[in-house]
């Protein structure tokens, strides 16, 4: 128990110190924030465009779609993760993976926290404009939202941000035999835009194209939880969904700890 | 200064403009596989543009009196625009703000031309060719494939506005990055533009009226596809074009201000 609570303090100073030193990157964070909600925005006066002289298309009206990219841009902002091309990749590039190697933290778990104090600090500047976003929507979002299932949905969020993040570190770990990365992720976030969700609800795909999204990584970082409280969704349906979203996360950890291992025998550095 | 010595002035920019070319080629050359993938990533981010349109617009015929292949157009401007932006002026509003910042401006200042024609231009960028190339090959494909009659007035009319959307580009992308010399290293300040820029990829007149006049006489991002695609198809605004034209010319000369104004602020590293 109290190598548990050493551990535990340990990365909380850890956490203390990242929150620190991206405070000093505020005006960058705010920066993302508007990159981040904008595509949204436009997304939105689109479709209402779209809807004026309709009341659903495949079946969304446009009070769901409203609220459909209230919620996923809301969970973009808890979920996606960078740390694969700013921590991973750098830091295996530059050499500075063999210092943070010696150091009396697990790899994995030090890019947790620093992902997740960046994500705070980020998160916590999208909040404002993403309250104001509400409160002018307010009267559409009446009646969509269904927390019932909420147990269902915050687990579903923490496999979610499991996803995100080794689909994210996988490409980071490209680091060791590729001498760039960035079209790794490019092509990872090609397949979030189409695929998962970002940019248009699930049903909007061919019939086939569901069904095939239905098996992939994608869908579960962003759609599946976004679906969890608009649709409705039968229990058989996000019993499902849900299995194939753990059996994901454990692969995805799997092929991560193997290629990781393999990486690291790989791995040469220079004067560090 | 006499018309003469501005002739020569010009004559000097374009050939030093062809060198940069020149420099540019090389330095794509030299790094040739890594040059085909990001080609190859603006490719498919070029396509992922089309396909979501695809999806989203196949429910419907028309939207705000736009019909689908008219819709198809505008996102092939988009792209084509894009492309033309991102080849011109991505790699050096990439390196701006850490120029300013770590007083690498030194070196540019000290050299005998305009500062803000060699930050601006000075390398050219290759790797959006393809999705280039896409957006022409969309463009004509459903063009002829709708049998859409276009006067040839029409298409240099068109043309003459890609060229003005790429000014007003430039000047609205420059003007964010000037930022830098009051507020710091951000630096992602780059990055600031382009959410803005991706109002554009939808017909903004189809926005509520606030809204539209907002893009029209404040932040002119209506200029950039939706009425070069308008007058494409005949629906041309010649009061909307003279003001297109002098707003342009406007924002120029203001980042040109706002430029020099902004090195008064400037303090050297030391070099």
């Amino acid at each position: 128990m109290n190598e548990v609570n050493k551990s535990v303090k340990k990365y909380l100073i850890l956490f203390k110190t990242y929150l620190q030193k991206y405070i000093y990157y505020r005006a960058s964070a705010f920066v993302w924030m508007l990159s981040d909600i904008i595509p949204f925005i436009v997304l939105i006066i689109l479709w209402q465009a779209v809807y004026q002289n309709r009341s659903s298309i495949a079946g969304v009206s446009f009070n769901q779609m409203v609220v459909y990219y209230l919620s996923i841009s809301f969970l973009r902002e808890l979920i996606y993760t960078g740390g694969g091309r700013n921590t991973i990749s750098e830091e295996i590039y530059t050499g500075q993976l063999s210092s943070l190697l010696l150091k009396p933290f697990n790899y994995l778990k030090r890019v947790f926290v620093e992902e997740i104090s960046w994500r705070f600090i980020q998160f916590g500047l999208f909040l404002i404009p993403y309250v104001l976003l509400f409160i002018c929507f307010k009267n559409v979002v009446k009646g969509v939202y269904n927390f019932k299932l909420w147990p269902v949905f915050i687990l579903a969020l923490i496999l979610s941000f499991l996803i995100s993040a080794f689909l994210d570190y996988l490409c980071g770990i490209g680091a060791f035999w590729l001498t760039q990365t960035s079209t790794l992720f490019h092509l990872k976030d090609i397949f979030y835009w189409l695929l998962g969700g970002l940019t248009f609800p699930q049903k909007l795909l061919p019939c086939l194209l569901q069904k095939i999204n239905i098996t992939l990584p994608f869908y579960y970082v962003f759609g599946f939880p976004t679906e969890l409280i608009i649709s409705n969704l039968s229990y058989g349906q996000i019993i499902i969904r849900f299995l194939v979203q753990l059996i994901w996360v454990i692969f995805l950890y799997l092929i991560y700890k193997l290629l990781w291992q393999k990486g690291l025998r790989k791995y040469d550095a220079w004067g560090n | 200064m006499l018309m003469a010595d501005k002739i020569v002035k010009a004559k000097r920019y374009f050939k030093l403009y062809f060198y940069f070319l020149k420099a540019s080629l090389i330095r794509e050359g030299q790094f040739r596989f890594n040059f085909y993938l990001t080609s190859l990533v603006s490719f498919l981010w070029g396509l992922v543009y089309l396909i979501l349109y695809k999806f989203i617009f196949g429910y419907i015929t028309e939207v705000g009196g736009w019909h689908y292949e008219n819709l198809l157009v505008l996102a092939a401007t988009f792209l084509l625009v894009n492309s033309l932006a991102k080849a011109f002026f991505e790699l050096n509003f990439s390196k701006i703000a850490t120029t300013i910042y770590y007083g690498d401006l030194d070196l540019i200042l000290t050299k005998p031309l305009s500062s803000q024609f060699y930050i601006s231009l000075r390398e050219f960028s290759f790797r959006p060719f393809l999705r280039f190339l896409m957006a022409c090959g969309v463009l004509i494909m459903v063009i002829s494939n709708n049998q859409i009659k276009i006067g040839l007035s029409n298409i240099i009319l068109f043309l003459f506005l890609i060229i003005l959307s790429l000014i007003l580009i430039y000047c609205l992308w420059f003007l964010t990055l000037t930022l830098v010399f009051w507020l710091g290293n951000v630096e992602n300040i780059y990055e600031l533009f382009h959410p803005f820029l991706r109002f554009t990829v939808i017909p903004l007149d189809i926005l509520p009226k606030f809204l539209k006049s907002f893009f029209f006489f404040i932040f002119p991002l209506i200029f950039i596809t939706t009425i070069p695609v308008k007058t494409l198809f005949g629906l041309i605004s010649w009061p909307a074009i003279i003001y297109g034209v002098f707003i342009s010319f406007f924002l120029l000369f203001l980042s040109h201000k706002l430029w020099h104004y902004g090195l008064k602020n400037y303090s050297s590293a030391s070099s």
